[in-house]
């Protein structure tokens, strides 16, 4: 503070600090208020709008149905349901019905890169293999051979101990300290309904989906874990991830979506018919997901309706499950919307009542130095001199109270997004929230400083 | 240097209309060193705020150097008081945040001087009125005539060419009332045009012109010596 002006306002301030404390703490509450309810507001509207624009919410699900979840179901009758399989063949029903615009298939996949760990983590089981076999044999010889350890059935995948070392000295071998990736079995039009696009490499040909190599796009973030340090990830294009389901060749980097979908990586589904019986084992037990977009929401509950009448007739009542994901985020949405329009219309109660009153002390205390205003004219000091000075205290004010304010908000905010189950950091909207409010509190202040602006200086140094 | 004409001050009191001041017409020359005497309400400190523009006449023209300021922009206004006025009240008006450098920088910080120039002037002025050793005491812990002379010393920060000192030595016991003058009588000395109100005779003879107001106007005007002044 160089200026005299400057000190005698700092030095009121430090004198009256009960009531300069007060003032700010009112401050600090209406701006926590309004920057934590403004800010929910905001995110909840951004999430609705990206949660209906959003493809998953454009689309019909059908899967197997399971009442493994379901209580009230006996446990014979859930065996029972799990008669149907779908497969791509399903993905017919689209042509009857001309509002689907693409039809995929999406399964859940995994796999389970081969490094250092996996392999003595194999190691440690195939000597506990040899050692249950040889006691087994020692025991009775006429009874059938015991069963090995659960889990072990199919042994290890591929075996590649013996190689291990040129392996690793391989240029073109990506090796992974990963225990395991998720990511998707795909047909060709996931990537159309999504709009994904691929920033290296390509998408997968025709020939990938009924080939039997194995062939995987990555996601953006998943490609930049696999690939080294400081390099780009495209040099990851052509090579092969060394996976206990075998080598798997990269054939594509998705671009960044910031989504989920990148963090994971995608792979061709392939029909049972095509494929190994193995497979189709273990697709069943996933429990395939045929999935129809529709690019006009309006049609979605008409083509729901469509596909349930197609696969009952396929495959017969309660065989499959037909949801339209939409209706439950349409739901979420109500109520997220409904719950921060209220919280919102609070806080920004909350801020008119903090601005009435932090305008309102401002107004009392410049009232007292009426007789300074009146000397400070007398001395030199213009109307628009005093109108800031008056400013600058309350910018003071108000900023060290919105500070404080916006530090109450942004725990606040965090709670209540968890509440609502709400994505990304919605720390920028509280502070923008937090700037907006100590806006308006500051253009409240302004209303009563202006009763200053006709004042001769005569009359203001006659009060006291 | 200053030119009054038939100032009028009316004081609108809703049931009453107050005149204050009634038809004053005079002139302030250069260096001059003016008591403006009275009774009790004649209008002596009107008189005074309107000469410092502390206040607008009701009717009559205020000519300062000969140009009407009156209508001036409050910020020209503003920059006469600043630059060209010294005022000096019967109760001090210093501010009680402030240490005595800082009440004596104050004006020149609305002047534009900087900071470090500030302090030596106001460290110069403080020095000069005899209040070295009081540089950096709140003016509750000075006295009633060390206060009135760190008001002196803001007066004259920004070398004024006019001191207005309304009842400077009221408030004041009588042997530091004269010491007062002393310094006043000094600053006349270096050229500065003084008008003082007082209600103390012996403190107007020491002024080259009284100026003798009752029921707001202008009763008599004459020098030191008795004579009438004419002009
Ligand atoms: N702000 C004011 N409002 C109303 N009347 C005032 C005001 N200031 C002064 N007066 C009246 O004007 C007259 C002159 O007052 P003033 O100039 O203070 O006299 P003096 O300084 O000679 O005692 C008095 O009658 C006084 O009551
Ligand atoms: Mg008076």
């Amino acid at each position: 503070m160089r200026n005299e002006s400057g000190k005698i306002m700092l030095r009121r301030f430090i004198d009256r600090l009960t009531e300069s404390g007060l003032l700010i703490l009112t401050v600090a509450l209406g701006v926590g208020a309004f920057a934590a309810g403004g800010a929910l507001f905001i995110n909840v509207q951004q999430q609705s709008i990206e949660m209906l624009n959003s493809p998953a919410y454009q689309e019909i699900v059908v899967s197997t149905r399971t009442d493994t979840e379901n209580m009230d179901v006996p446990v014979e009758a859930k065996a029972l349901n799990e008669n149907a399989i779908l497969t791509q063949a399903d993905l017919d029903a689209a042509d009857l019905i001309p509002s689907i615009e693409y039809s995929y298939i999406l399964n859940n996949s995994r796999i389970h890169p081969i490094n250092e760990d996996s392999l003595a983590e194999e190691a440690e089981k195939s000597a506990m293999r040899e050692q249950f076999q040889a006691s087994n044999k020692a025991s009775e010889d006429t009874e059938a051979p015991g069963e090995p350890p659960e889990g072990d059935k199919q042994g290890f995948g591929l075996d590649v101990t013996d190689e291990w070392d040129s392996l690793q000295a391989s240029d073109d071998i990506i090796i992974s300290q990963e225990d395991e990736y998720s990511g998707y079995e795909i047909t060709s039009e996931f990537f159309s309904a999504t709009k994904l696009a691929v920033s290296a490499g390509s998408l997968f040909s025709m020939s990938d989906y009924t080939d039997t190599a194995s062939v995987i796009i990555l996601g953006d973030t998943m490609a930049q874990n696999l690939a080294t340090e400081g390099e780009s990830t495209d040099t990851l294009i052509g090579k092969r991830l060394l996976t206990r389901e075998g080598y798997q060749t990269i054939v594509g980097i998705l671009e960044p979506t910031g989504d989920t979908y990148d963090a994971l990586y995608y792979e061709p589904y392939r029909d049972s018919a095509n494929s190994a019986g193995f497979t189709g084992i273990r697709r069943m037990s996933m429990n395939s997901e045929l999935r129809f977009s529709v690019s006009d929401v309006e049609k979605l509950d008409s083509v729901a309706a469509l596909l349930d009448d197609w696969f009952i007739n396929q495959f017969g009542e309660d065989q499959v499950n037909v949801s339209n994901p939409r209706i439950e985020a349409e739901q979420t949405i109500a109520r997220n919307n409904g719950i921060s329009l209220l919280l919102f219309i609070l806080s920004l109660a909350g801020l008119f009542i903090a601005s009435v009153n932090v305008a309102h002390m401002m107004l009392s205390r410049t009232m007292r130095m009426k007789k300074h205003v009146g000397i400070l004219m007398a001395l030199g000091a213009t109307r628009k001199n005093i109108n800031r000075l008056f400013a600058s205290e309350s910018l003071v004010v108000i900023a060290l109270g919105s500070i404080a304010g916006a530090l109450i908000a942004i725990p606040l905010n965090i709670q209540m997004k968890n509440t609502l189950e709400l994505q990304g950091s919605a720390t920028p909207l509280v502070i923008i929230s937090a700037l907006v409010s100590a806006l308006i509190i500051f253009t409240f202040t302004q209303i009563p400083i202006r009763r200053f602006d006709s004042i001769k200086p005569a009359d203001a140094m006659r009060s006291n | 240097m200053i030119q009054l004409e038939n100032i009028s001050k009316i004081y609108d009191l809703q049931e009453v209309k107050i005149t204050a001041l009634d038809n004053v017409s005079f002139n302030i020359d250069r260096g001059e060193y003016i008591a403006i005497m009275g009774p009790s309400g004649s209008g002596k400190s009107t008189m005074m705020q309107i000469l410092g523009i502390l206040d607008n006449a009701t009717n009559g023209v205020y000519k300062l150097e000969g140009y009407d300021i009156t209508t001036l922009p409050d910020k020209e206004q503003a920059r006469i008081r600043n630059k060209h006025f010294g005022f000096i009240f019967q109760s001090f008006n210093l501010f009680p945040e402030l240490s005595a450098v800082e009440n004596v920088m104050l004006p020149m910080q609305y002047a534009g001087v900087p900071v470090k120039k500030r302090k030596e002037r106001a460290i110069y002025l403080l020095n000069e009125v005899g209040l070295d050793h009081r540089m950096n005491h709140l003016p509750t812990m000075l006295s009633g005539g060390e206060q009135q002379r760190v008001a002196i010393a803001r007066a004259l920060s920004n070398e004024p060419d006019l001191i207005l000192a309304d009842e400077p030595t009221g408030n004041l016991p009588t042997e530091k009332g004269d010491e007062i003058m002393d310094i006043l009588e000094k600053v006349n000395n270096n050229g500065v045009t003084i008008v003082m109100v007082t209600h103390n005779p012996n403190q107007g003879k020491r002024a080259k012109r009284i100026i003798n107001l009752r029921d707001g106007r202008l009763e008599s005007s004459i020098t030191a010596t008795g004579a009438a002044y004419a002009k």
